[in-house]
């Protein structure tokens, strides 16, 4: 991909910018009509910008659902209580920082950082990301839209005419099952598949899924994107395994597509990369 | 040693039951579809024609037997070269199955992975997954065997191949789990002191990548392909220990589509981040 | 707390400094009203005539191309007491409780007990003078129903929720209020310790003749002793050649091409800012009960759902924090905000949440100019 400011040279005229900061013009300056935060890089600032963006609020949403005690005993099938914490705390969370993106007047956030913690009894759920509006200072119409994608990828579907309308996830948490020793016994120098093994977490799998999609239909999107799964089991039960899926919902803006035919470029730089937003993130 | 057959069952001992969730997760993808691919991924797909169906994906947990290895002894552990194969070949099948659900001409950006769980004594949970895409000028791009093609590459990989004038057709494997040899005393001793060239350990590891090689290339084969690209080649040594190592070559087979190709030329860009 | 996630960030060359030489006071160079008070090894450094740096060779290379000059890597560095209620302490609430032992956390506990109904304040004095010293306090304080005032929870925090008990009940085990109360003396000593070692490094700036400081790094740590915290601030000053004494000197954690692209798209840097935030959550029987599964001492459950104050405190750490940085930075645009928060178990049903907010303050100095919006390119490696 090359964006906006990757072939971004100095040139003379930077001096002079600089030269004037260095002599202190910037302090007859009085900054702009709002003072705004966001943990964008300058590069999805610029690229933002060039497709009519700009970031307004560094917002945050969060919630805590409790996990009932008893649930991590090692029963059978779904651990239903902390599926049910899982997706109620990413729900309120998301509401959460929907609510502030709309006291600040903007029309979505990207860049959505979605941490989730769970504990034996507490599942916690922080999102934190950049609230944007267009800069020709339109009012909202309707929800504002979450995404976990970066100021980059919401440029690239901007101009290709996609909409991110929000957030997709679905999670279940379910009991390994046990095979009777006796089984075992039979089949220890056997190559064998362990059939009720697979159908247990292929069913638990398909069920994340599943629910991130009735989401996003529920949303009425036309397809998921980025869709990350993240699974394994859970440090305190370690016969409980969890599976979480989620991603961005899109959907046609009805724009037509900007983007053309793509071109190929061949990069003379050693392992030049982009920059990564995370870095200045700390991470 | 030089036996290169495949696991001789594949065909006939894959089930084809999905689990019943499966079937309906597909079902109700009619309007929506799901992608594991990157907005970037996912407008360069657009842009070579294809639209994204859904996110697919197949798993088998498998329990690997035990074979006996000689101490002092280099040899293929065919055992559990088969287990790993089968193993891997189960869940790719099922995940064909679910991408033949929705339709689909192939799959793109597919993750092979392995995980190991606690509680599954000697037992392993392979995961295929990748995204169901078809064509949007509805052209068939199933390969010979009517199936849906899989591969591993990525959006823009699968895009720059495209305009090269070849398609993927399968995603191809070979594994070879083997069992390299400890050195006996007397060789040990013999070597004290020198840095020498180690022939039996050379030649056992030699030969095993050439069998997971050999074995890879013979499935491409199979699917009638012009050539493999995007190699890997890896060696894990799962649980068993440090002298059993599983090499494992896996790749894209690409087969040439004829047409006349005008290649765009590419533009040199020197970016100064980094 | 460690922030070096900045490329160019190496930790200070402190062998360079040396230690048996006696250098001036760099006093005199202040205009800006920080007292000139620099060891003398550091105006010996900088008045050295090789400079030194941070910067990678792309960072630097990017500064040159900028007309910017390296001229020294600067630093500035402030220890601070951090004891929590312990004796002395400003926040101390009352003569004679501290040091507090288990974390001392007596005199918040006082503060709190005047916000008690009078009612049942009488009930809370056994149950918690087992855990807490300050245990006592808390319940004469709300017994006598408005024992805060002259201590004043301003001193020390101000309520920002509180959470009542739904049972009508009160036993001795029985938390039948709880709230969420902004630690103040945290934030205050941080930014203390903070804003004196930013002073000190821009002093060290001015020192050696700069205009700006790029690639800031700042790092908190407790390397000595828990009841201590260390401000370590610092970055590469660098110098326009030709340009005239700056009436101040501006600083950034950006550095090199990222410094260029904002300066580009009609930005100039102003300071580097940081704040930080801490809630204390004193936990209601439902939030008790639930954070434990749901049962509480007394046989009784509380439905599993949301704990709505825990999400509360969550919230409330990370809005405080964006209003202490936006209160710093007037109609200014903070860039490249970094969000880090943690949470902390002090004891049964009392914790705490830290937020941290740093971002580069940035002012539009001209309107922007957008680029040509982006297209699809493969890369071909």
């Amino acid at each position: 991909m090359s964006f906006p400011g990757d072939d971004l040279q100095p040139s003379e005229s930077i001096r002079e910018k600089v030269a004037h900061m260095a002599a202190g013009g910037y302090l007859a300056h009085t900054g702009g009509r709002r003072g705004a935060t966001s943990d964008l890089s300058i590069d999805e600032t610029l690229v933002l910008h060039s497709v009519g963006w700009e970031p307004v609020e560094l917002v945050c949403g969060a919630s805590s659902f409790s996990i009932p005690a008893g649930v991590w005993l090692w029963n059978q099938g779904e651990i239903t209580s902390a599926s049910y914490a899982y997706a109620g705390a990413l729900a309120r969370a998301v509401a959460s920082l929907q609510g502030e993106c709309r006291a600040v007047g903007g029309h979505g956030i990207v860049g959505v950082h979605l941490e989730v913690a769970v504990e034996r009894h507490l599942v916690n759920a922080v999102m934190v990301g950049s609230a944007v509006a267009p800069a020709d200072g339109s009012r909202p119409s309707g929800q504002p839209f979450a995404s976990d994608l970066s100021g980059r990828d919401f440029a690239l579907l901007h101009q290709g005419g996609w909409d991110p309308i929000g957030l997709a996830y679905g999670a279940a948490f379910v009991n390994a099952p046990r095979r009777s020793i006796s089984v075992a016994m039979r089949q220890s120098s056997q190559n064998v598949e362990l059939t009720n093994y697979t159908e247990a977490l292929y069913a638990a799998r398909e069920s994340a899924m599943e629910r991130m999609q009735s989401m996003a239909e529920r949303l009425s999107g036309q397809g998921v994107v980025g869709v990350r799964v993240s699974e394994g089991t859970v440090g305190f039960a370690r016969h409980a395994i969890r599976f979480a899926a989620w991603g961005t919902v899109i959907r046609r803006s009805g724009r037509p597509d900007r983007l053309g035919e793509p071109s190929m470029v061949v990069s003379l730089g050693d392992e030049s990369t982009a920059f990564d937003a995370a870095s200045l993130r700390g991470g | 040693m030089s036996d290169t057959n495949l696991p001789a069952d594949l065909p006939s001992n894959l089930p084809a039951d999905l689990p019943r969730d499966a079937g309906k997760r597909l079902a109700e993808l009619k309007n929506l579809f799901t992608s594991d691919l990157s907005v970037n991924e996912f407008l360069l797909i657009k842009q070579a024609g294809f639209h994204p169906l859904g996110l697919v994906m197949g798993s088998s947990i498998y329990h690997t037997g035990i074979q006996t290895r000689k101490w002092s002894k280099s040899q293929e552990l065919t055992k559990l070269t088969e287990a790993m194969y089968n193993a891997r070949e189960l869940a790719m099948t099922r995940m064909e199955e679910e991408a033949e659900q929705l339709d689909a001409d192939g799959i793109v950006g597919v993750r092979l992975d392995v995980n190991y769980y606690e509680w599954g004594n000697d037992a392993a949970e392979f995961i295929a997954v990748g995204t169901a895409v078809k064509a949007e000028n509805g052209v068939s791009h199933r390969n010979k065997h009517g199936k849906p093609f899989t591969s591993d590459l990525s959006g823009q990989d699968f895009w720059t191949l495209m305009q090269t004038g070849y398609v993927p057709q399968g995603l191809v494997m070979g594994t070879c789990v083997y069992h390299i040899a400890h050195r006996g005393l007397v060789q040990t001793l013999g070597s004290v002191g020198q840095n020498v060239e180690l022939p039996n350990f050379t030649q056992a590891l030699y030969e095993a990548r050439e069998l997971a090689m050999t074995r890879m290339q013979e499935e491409a084969e199979r699917l009638g392909s012009t050539g493999i690209v995007g190699v890997r080649l890896e060696e894990k040594s799962h649980q068993w220990g440090s002298h059993t190592i599983e090499f494992l070559s896996i790749g894209t087979a690409v087969g040439d589509t004829g047409g006349a190709v005008t290649l765009p030329q590419p533009i040199t860009v020197i970016s100064l981040d980094n | 707390m460690a922030d070096s996630g900045i490329p160019g960030g190496v930790p200070p060359d402190d062998e360079r400094v040396q230690q048996d030489q006696v250098g001036q006071r760099p006093g005199e160079v202040s205009e800006t009203g920080y007292e000139g008070d620099l060891p003398p090894e550091a105006a010996e450094r900088l008045s050295s005539s090789a400079w030194s740096s941070g910067l990678s060779v792309n960072d630097f290379a990017a500064c040159r191309s900028m007309g910017l000059r390296p001229v020294a890597l600067v630093q500035g560095f402030c220890v601070m007491g951090w004891s929590w209620y312990g004796a002395g302490s400003p926040y101390m609430y009352r003569p004679g409780y501290g040091p507090a032992m288990g974390g001392g956390t007596g005199g918040g506990f006082g503060g709190l007990g005047g916000r008690l109904p009078g009612t049942v304040g009488g009930g809370f004095g056994g149950p918690f003078s087992g855990n807490y010293q300050g245990g006592g306090g808390y319940g004469a304080a709300g017994g006598s129903g408005s024992g805060a005032g002259a201590y004043g929870r301003s001193r020390w925090g101000s309520t920002i929720s509180s959470y009542n008990c739904p049972h009508y009940y009160a036993g001795m085990d029985h938390r039948s209020f709880g709230e969420n109360f902004e630690q103040r003396w945290v934030s205050d000593v941080w930014s203390q310790g903070f804003n004196t070692a930013f002073a000190r490094m821009i002093e060290e700036a001015e020192a050696a003749g700069a205009h700006g400081i790029v690639g800031v790094v700042h790092t908190v740590s407790s390397l000595i002793d828990r009841s201590i915290r260390e401000f370590h601030v610092y970055g590469t000053a660098v110098a326009v050649e030709g340009a005239a004494r700056p009436p101040s000197i501006w600083s950034t954690y950006l550095a090199g091409q990222r410094l260029a692209k904002l300066v580009e798209a009609g930005f100039t840097p102003v300071s580097v800012v940081a704040s930080i935030a801490s809630v204390r959550v004193w936990a209601v029987c439902v939030t008790q009960a639930l954070m434990a599964g749901g049962y509480q001492t007394g046989g009784w459950s509380a439905p599993t759902g949301e704990v709505t104050q825990i999400s509360d405190a969550q919230m409330q750490v990370r809005r405080l924090v964006r209003d202490h940085v936006k209160s710093q930075i007037g109609a200014d645009t903070l860039h490249g905000a970094d969000l880090a928060a943690a949470w902390r178990d002090i004891g049964e049903g009392d914790y705490e949440l830290q937020a941290v907010l740093r971002g580069t303050r940035v002012r539009r100095v001209r309107p922007a100019d957008p680029l040509p919006p982006p297209k699809l390119t493969v890369r071909l490696v």
